[in-house]
């Protein structure tokens, strides 16, 4: 199921918020564990059972740590903990990454070996990195042990983050899962966080992707500089919608449940540095990267080689855990040394210069990322960065450049304002009028993502369907 | 004040999610949209197989879905609202000058392979049937002879090219090109501002041009026209539903020589004697007055008994054609070979085919 179709906003949602409200608090997290998997069911109905297996798996591993910590016995609660590293990383390895690593050696090796083909299961790169920081973190004794299943498979499960995160380490909401408290105002944040965010995925990064989809149609090596700068720029704003929009609707959605998830996104485009953004962007994912690889790698603590070795391990990491192509693990090494360079080199110099120039030079590396990320062709998106910069000798404008920005400037212009807006919402909140405009606000939002919504439905044939 | 504010805020959200949700399971399913020639679908089933598939939850999304409350409103309110911040390009049309809606086909639209594969029938076909004169007239669409309307800098595909490309490539078939006088009259109203079709006046200037490949000469006097319909709003509306723009004239040329003749539909599964089906002018597809819509086969049987049976191929643009020909044979068919699923040489035989004509416009060869 995906939170932007007419399917889940009026049927699952009114019901599971009903079903929830009427019960007693006892039976709560039960409910919100078997709407999850219905949730999840309802798109894949055979996968199901991978993340079913996950969950009890790495509960049965929790009680087994414990009881080896419980009998002083650490080496054994050290087996189980690589146990379950190990089977959870195979299980993604193995439905995410087996195509990839058999077509690579194919390459290299000239064999033929047959691809397997098999369809990757949702949110598996979510819940199994979930799951991990829950096996993780009841070994390093940072949290205690889960003793209920229900409450357990509640939070592997929980259908807000289930499919495009934010990343939940279970220690962040473990106290939640006990003790959390639904409330009027909280509700009603929620609302506006879920009406916010699919407004960002419907309105605007659905439609700016149409827009990058057109323009990348024609044929890359013939587009001429600004059109290919401003394919980059559209595909830079549905990527930050698309996923931004998704972790608000997440966080409103569990906050209609009482539940405060940690933010994903701090308008990544307004940084000043490589360093700034990855503070800003996608916060979940780095989070867990740090603090479960670089860490206890050594992270910076180690020397400057090895500072060097685990900021490349991460990144490369952090680029392969977007897709199993290898436009994404040279994306995320783009990422590991300009932070490298930004570190040791640049930053010093970046801090005096013009706000101006910080800010342009962040974007413009951030867009040529996602021109990287974007093509998992290597040559296509090798070709487009030569019409960016001019290499393809096609000129500078041409008349299709003028159409579409006549066409869609109010769009462009509404993406650029709202990814960089300068009002901080923690002074506006406090205001007086605040509660009215943002509630009718959120109305008004959510009425016109419904007509975006039902426009993808509506289907009309030129002669008639036998 | 805040906690009421908010208070007031979930009923009125609750209600907004819940009221959609009572209207689909609790009144009475639509089973047809006009607007967009379909079908909507049905109350869905609960099998275990369609649940171990799947297929179930599919069902139940499309539902939902095509029965949602105010669903024509709420697009219509899209276009509205992508019209007011200048979008000359929606869902597929273009909102070009005079308020005509240009279907917009882009170079990235044309499937080479069809084409190329459509011709190469078409030289096949010529060939087996190299004792009948064979005419192909490839009708070209507004986006290319009303080009001058559409928004300034819009990218259309290269039609022109095209048509050059089955022009050169066809063999032992005379091409009716109509590209210079349809754009001598491209000031008139030779295309429908709200539908895909041509006009009947389009058609009538093209009957002219094939007039001049087959010896007869027509006279624009002998026809008088009449107005119809002042109310179509044809496939390229359906697309927007923007309920603001002008609607479609539907007229008829009635012959003031007209002759006598009967049609049989499908194979004789049902006949009518006129190419005029008033009925359907109470539908929303209007252009279907022309012979009534598309059928896999109809044959009309004219009093000029002058031994000459025509078959055309068609798509609907043939429609509005084919009421100019029938004067000039005994038999006049019409194939469409979307729907048609018997021998086609078999049928050429059987009725005794003496010329054959081609009629379709220039999407029909590329998509």
């Amino acid at each position: 199921m995906v939170f932007s179709s007419l399917n889940f906003l009026f049927c699952f949602l009114p019901i599971i918020l009903i079903i929830y409200y009427l019960s007693p608090k006892s039976v709560r997290n039960l409910i919100l564990f078997i709407g999850s998997l219905i949730f999840y069911a309802w798109g894949e109905p055979i996968y199901i059972f991978v993340m079913l297996f996950s969950t009890i798996f790495d509960y049965t591993n929790g009680l087994l740590i414990e009881k080896f910590y419980l009998e002083k016995n650490q080496k054994k609660a050290k087996i189980i903990l690589l146990n379950s590293v190990f089977v959870n990383l195979g299980i993604l390895c193995f439905f995410k990454y087996s195509d990839f690593f058999i077509s690579n050696i194919n390459n290299i090796l000239n064999i033929n070996i047959p691809l397997l083909n098999i369809a990757l299961p949702i949110g598996i790169s979510f819940y199994t990195f979930q799951t991990l920081s829950y096996t993780i973190d009841t070994y390093l004794r940072k949290v205690n042990v889960q003793k209920n299943i229900i409450d357990f498979g509640c939070y592997v499960t929980f259908f807000p983050q289930l499919v495009a995160g934010p990343i939940i380490k279970y220690k962040d909401i473990n106290n939640q899962l006990k003790e959390r408290k639904e409330s009027i105002d909280g509700f009603s944040y929620g609302i506006n966080r879920l009406c916010i965010g699919l407004f960002k995925k419907v309105v605007l990064a659905n439609n700016i992707g149409m827009l990058w989809t057109e323009i990348s149609n024609h044929p890359i090596s013939q587009l001429p500089i600004l059109t290919a700068w401003l394919g980059a720029l559209c595909f830079t704003f549905q990527i930050y919608y698309d996923f931004s929009g998704y972790s608000d609707m997440a966080i409103g959605l569990s906050k209609m449940f009482g539940f405060s998830f940690p933010e994903n996104f701090d308008h990544p485009y307004e940084s000043k540095s490589i360093t700034e953004f990855w503070r800003r962007w996608h916060i979940s994912l780095g989070s867990w990267f740090k603090e479960y690889v670089y860490i206890p790698l050594g992270g910076s603590k180690k020397g400057k080689i090895k500072l060097f070795r685990n900021l490349l391990i991460v990144w490369i990491l952090t680029g392969f855990w977007h897709g199993a192509s290898w436009n994404f693990i040279v994306w995320g090494l783009y990422f590991g040394i300009i932070l490298i360079i930004e570190k040791f080199v640049l930053f010093k110099y970046l801090k005096k210069l013009p706000s101006i120039i910080q800010h342009l030079y962040t974007i413009i590396l951030v867009v040529i990322s996602w021109v990287i990320f974007s093509f998992e062709d290597m040559n296509q998106g090798y070709l487009y960065l030569k019409s960016m910069f001019g290499f393809n000798h096609t000129g500078f404008i041409n008349d299709y450049l003028i159409y579409l920005l006549k066409n869609h400037s109010v769009l462009i212009i509404i993406c650029t304002v709202l990814s960089v807006c300068f009002i901080k919402i923690k002074d506006i909140q406090k205001k007086k009028w605040y509660p009215i405009v943002i509630n009718t606000g959120s109305i008004l939002l959510f009425l016109l993502s419904l007509c975006f919504l039902i426009g993808s439905t509506y289907n009309p044939f030129l002669y008639f369907r036998f | 004040m805040k906690r009421q504010v908010n208070i007031i805020f979930i009923i009125v959200f609750i209600f907004i999610l819940i009221g959609p949700f009572v209207y689909i399971f609790f009144t009475n399913d639509k089973e047809y949209a006009e607007n967009e020639n379909r079908y909507l679908s049905e109350k869905p089933r609960l099998t275990k197989d369609n649940l171990l598939s799947g297929q179930y939850f599919k069902n139940f999304e499309s539902y939902v879905d095509d029965q949602f409350i105010f669903r024509e409103n709420l697009y219509e309110l899209k276009t509205k609202i992508q019209k007011t911040i200048g979008n000359k390009d929606i869902n597929g049309v273009y909102l070009a000058k005079d308020n005509y809606l240009i279907e917009k086909t882009l170079d990235s639209d044309i499937d080479n392979k069809k084409l190329l594969n459509n011709i190469e029938s078409l030289n096949e076909f010529a060939k087996n049937n190299n004792r009948r004169s064979i005419q192909l007239m490839v009708v070209p669409t507004s986006s290319l002879i009303l080009k001058e309307k559409l928004p300034k800098y819009a990218e259309i595909f290269d039609q022109d090219n095209v048509l050059n490309t089955i022009k050169s490539s066809v063999n032992d078939i005379t091409y009716i090109d109509l590209r210079n006088v349809l754009s001598q009259h491209k000031k008139e109203y030779i295309y429908y501002k709200t539908d895909h079709h041509w006009t009947t006046l389009g058609s009538f200037y093209s009957y002219q041009e094939w007039g001049k490949y087959n010896n007869i000469a027509v006279d624009s006097n002998s026809y008088f026209k009449k107005v119809v319909t002042s109310d179509f709003k044809g496939t390229l509306y359906s697309k927007l539903l923007d309920n603001s723009i002008e609607s479609d004239e539907i007229v008829i040329f009635n012959d003031k020589n007209q002759i006598d003749y009967e049609i049989t539909y499908n194979f004789n599964k049902s006949k009518s004697n006129n190419v005029y089906n008033f009925e359907k002018l109470r539908e929303k597809d209007k252009y279907q007055i022309f012979l009534g819509g598309n059928y896999p086969e109809l044959k009309i049987t004219t009093n000029n008994k002058n031994q000459k049976n025509l078959l055309i191929i068609k798509d609907s643009y043939a429609n509005a054609f084919v009421p100019f020909l029938l004067k000039h044979y005994e038999n006049v068919h019409l194939v469409d070979m979307r729907y048609f699923k018997q021998n086609l040489d078999e049928y050429i035989n059987d009725y005794n085919i003496t010329e054959i004509l081609i009629l379709c416009n220039t999407l029909s060869f590329i998509k």
